[in-house]
């Protein structure tokens, strides 16, 4: 099997090995004090405004008026069009969201040619001359969807590197693997773009590489751009977890785990329970007034963790 | 003179003051303080204090830290540092808030998106060690360095390399009490990432590792809370003596001749205010009493150790102090046998016994707790109150929203109903509700009179608010107009007290400022005389 294949195999487990071993690790952080912070949008009635159940007299014998409507539409804002960013930084969103959406297309390539192989895998005449409108309309979205991600992924990586070298506000926070992971991507949008232009205008070579690659049999020959555009994939698909890109697994945490989590401490429930079990770690700080060597519990009975406080 | 452009390397290096304040480079204020010569100074250490105290930071010293004696004293608090770092980063030490201080280390793609919803650097004219993202980018260079393997090679190979000197944790520590944890950085942030936590975490490694925090929050703050009662220094015995005479207070100025209830076993509620009100601003705890006497409430007041302050400093700087705290006033709760804890105005007290420690408390001791916002909001609309808001017409009224209440616990309506119901004259700042801008008293600074701390925390940390107040108020902003100011948080009027006596506000625009609960009483029909006095306090 050719080298470019098992690349692309190795770089899909780290990447997905790294993603769930990422995941596992934050999610088994141990329950941390409550840091909620509004606005919070499953707080039906009042998500807009950012009130919650605290507005309300006796809020603890009332149902909780949850809506997970509310937070889907919430996430569904901040994924498609970065809501945060476009209300409290205008001048990167115009570069951010270029560069999101264009990596949201492309991952709409690479189902649509998933897709395309799919069918060649099942025998369905997937060419260009194929009789049925479904399969041309398949192969027409996969240009024009391709075409958006390369060229909105490449205007957003240039404009968001542009403005980390150029400003100082920028450049003075930036470390290099800012800059390598603006580069990276850069460079995979453009040889995409190129690859596309000069030697594969209907994804034709691209899906029989998926094709192949789902099919586990060998591929042939291909163009050098598409070989290097393939390559770079492979790269950035085996680097990813190890970067601060990763961010789409962590905003799942600090949005659901921390600001939005207001989880009442419910007497008898199971979170109550976990509670307990994390007040009785151990307390190993050191300073004079803490309670070393007691249980968090017994620290806080006491007013200065001495013994027989 | 524009600021040294300052990177997160000079924070190591040996030597002076790392930022130089000049007022004319701050932000420049609206009508009538739009010239120099009314910015009140910021005073320069004298040379006593410089050599006594470290302020190689910005020439401020918050905390006091006095220069160690001996390069083994260093070695001796650096190694402790170390350790407090490892710790913060371990889940059986920090439980507490380990998932979001890693997501805070591991996730920031420095967008510099929480720079423009600080209010601190904003308004300080953009000094670069105020940025939310230096102080973070600090904690991630040491996390990143001395805790995470193998990062002394990765440090140095991804040029963000840093050195744990005596300069940078003496600086850190100072900067650490240059944010009011406010968290409108947080709330900016489309990844989640939150810079006022780290503050916070700092401290911490400070308090529960080598024992350094402000006096006015440790040993004067949460450890006389606990062993005399309260914060202030009010013992049992004193806090009586303060009822007697908000009681007498209350019969000269209303005629109104009742007893307040104390440790009244069974009571449905337990109220609890912040002490310093008894001291400072007695007409609020003398509003809530009226209220709640005409509203005909069973409730009590508690003079049990602790239990007359509703405060909890632990929540600015100590995981334990804050437990201990809690779990003090729960248990307090707890023995009167009350249905609920209504907190008084307080931000950091609602804060810190409703949402964060909702995870201390467990058991009996998780006594239902309930912002005095909402109960009162609620007796205002039970109609048990005769109310007229012609009675506060002669004024025009701003709100501003305490961040702990707002930003961090969602009350946002309750309060502006109240208002609405017994002012005729409200009008909103800009932003509002739960975007507000801090007073620049949050994060304990209120309470922090220190050297020449209040003059920093008057220009550079309240300069937002004093914005906000002034420009709400801009079309009437002549002494001729009477304006008010309704805080309703004990710690921010501290702060607003502070900011308007250095700017002569109230002289020079006419604007007092308040609690809530006294707006009520001032609307009172049962009361003859107006409650609310219009003079400075
Ligand atoms: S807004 Fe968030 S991600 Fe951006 S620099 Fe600030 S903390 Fe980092
Ligand atoms: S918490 Fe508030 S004061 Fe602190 S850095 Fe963030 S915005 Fe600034």
């Amino acid at each position: 099997m050719p080298a470019l294949q098992i690349s692309i195999y190795a770089s899909l487990l780290i990447f997905a090995v790294g993603i769930v071993v990422k995941t596992i690790k934050i999610s088994r952080m141990p329950i941390h004090l409550r840091w909620d912070l509004y606005p919070i949008p499953h707080e039906k009635g009042k998500e807009r405004y950012g009130g919650s159940r605290h507005e309300d007299s006796d809020w603890w014998t009332k149902p909780v008026r949850s809506s997970i409507a509310g937070e889907v539409k919430e996430i569904a804002r901040e994924i498609f069009g970065l809501k945060t960013l476009h209300r409290y930084n205008r001048g990167l969103w115009y570069f951010s969201f270029p560069f999101h959406l264009g990596l949201y297309a492309l991952i709409g390539l690479i189902v649509l040619l998933s897709t395309g192989a799919l069918l060649m895998m099942w025998g369905v005449d997937f060419s260009a001359d194929s009789a049925s409108l479904y399969i041309r309309l398949i192969r027409f979205s996969t240009i024009v969807v391709g075409a958006l991600g390369w060229a909105l992924g490449l205007i957003g990586s240039a404009g968001l590197l542009l403005t980390r070298t150029l400003r100082k506000n920028y450049r003075e926070f930036s470390s290099v693997s800012n800059y390598f992971d603006l580069l990276l991507l850069l460079t995979l949008f453009a040889v995409g773009l190129s690859a596309w232009l000069s030697a594969d205008l209907s994804y034709d070579f691209l899906r029989t590489f998926v094709h192949d690659l789902i099919s586990f049999s060998a591929t042939g020959d291909l163009p050098m751009l598409i070989r290097i555009e393939i390559s770079l994939a492979a790269i950035f698909l085996a680097y990813l977890p190890f970067t601060t890109m990763t961010h789409f697994v962590a905003k799942f945490f600090t949005y659901h785990r921390v600001r939005w989590d207001d989880s009442p401490n419910a007497p008898g429930s199971r979170l109550e329970r976990d509670v307990v079990e994390a007040l009785g770690n151990r307390v190993s700080w050191t300073a004079p007034h803490i309670a070393t060597g007691k249980t968090w519990s017994e620290g806080a009975a006491g007013d200065r963790g001495e013994p027989g406080n | 003179m524009a600021a040294k452009r300052i990177t997160p390397d000079d924070i190591s290096r040996p030597g002076g003051q790392l930022v130089e304040l000049d007022p004319a480079q701050f932000r420049p204020l609206p009508s009538p303080y739009d010239k120099l010569e009314l910015e009140p100074k910021i005073r320069c250490l004298t040379r006593e204090q410089m050599d006594r105290f470290e302020c190689g930071l910005d020439g401020v010293s918050a905390v006091m830290l006095p220069r160690p004696e001996s390069e083994n004293d260093k070695r001796a608090m650096l190694e402790k540092f170390l350790a407090g770092l490892k710790r913060l980063f371990n889940g059986h030490d920090n439980w507490t808030f380990l998932q979001p201080l890693l997501l805070t280390m591991e996730y920031c793609s420095q967008c510099q998106t929480c720079s423009g919803a600080c209010r601190i650097f904003e308004e300080s004219g953009e000094i670069e060690i105020y940025r939310p993202g230096y102080r973070s980018g600090i904690l991630r260079r040491l996390y990143k360095k001395y805790v995470k393997s193998g990062g002394k090679i990765l440090s140095r190979l991804s040029g963000n390399d840093i050195d744990l000197t005596w300069n940078l944790l003496a600086r850190l520590l100072e900067l650490s009490y240059r944010c009011t944890i406010c968290r409108r950085c947080a709330q900016a942030c489309p990844i989640g990432v939150d810079n006022g936590l780290v503050t916070r975490e700092i401290r911490k490694i400070f308090s529960q590792e080598l024992g350094i925090a402000p006096k006015q929050l440790h040993e004067l703050g949460t450890v006389q809370h606990l062993r005399k009662g309260s914060s202030t220094g009010m013992t049992p015995p004193g806090f009586l003596d303060n009822i007697e005479f908000m009681e007498d207070e209350i019969r000269e100025k209303t005629g109104l001749d009742f007893k307040w209830p104390i440790d009244k076993a069974g009571a449905d509620i337990l109220l609890v205010h912040n002490a310093g009100e008894y001291l400072a601003w007695p007409e609020n705890p003398e509003a809530f009493a009226i209220i709640l006497e005409a509203a005909g409430i069973n409730y009590t007041l508690s003079s049990e150790l602790s239990g007359y302050d509703g405060v909890n400093y632990g929540v600015w700087y100590d995981d334990m102090q804050l437990a201990r705290v809690a779990v003090r006033h729960a248990g307090i709760a707890k023995k009167l046998g009350v249905k609920k804890i209504v907190i008084g105005e307080c931000g950091h007290s609602h804060k810190s016994l409703t949402v964060i420690a909702d995870r201390i408390l467990t058991g009996d001791l998780n006594v239902p707790r309930e912002s005095s916002l909402t109960f009162l909001n609620e007796i205002v609309k039970s109609g048990r109150l005769r109310l007229d808001p012609l009675r506060n017409a002669d004024m025009q009224v701003t709100l501003h929203d305490p961040c702990n209440m707002v930003r961090l616990m969602g009350i946002v309506k309750p309060q502006r109903e109240i208002i609405k119901a017994v002012c005729p004259n409200f009008r909103e700042m800009m932003p509002n509700g739960v975007e507000n801008f801090c007073c620049g008293g949050g994060g304990g600074f209120a309470i922090m009179p220190n050297l020449n701390f209040p003059d920093w925390r008057i220009s550079v940390a309240g300069r937002a608010k004093l914005r906000q107040v002034l420009d709400v108020f801009q079309d009437i902003i002549s002494s001729e107009h009477k304006k008010f100011l309704c805080a309703p948080c004990s710690n921010c009027k501290g702060q607003i007290r502070d900011l308007f006596s250095a700017y002569g506000v109230f002289e020079r625009c006419n604007i007092l400022y308040g609690g809530l609960a006294e707006l009520i009483v001032n609307a009172m029909t049962d009361i003859k005389n107006p409650f609310q006095q219009w003079e400075w306090r």
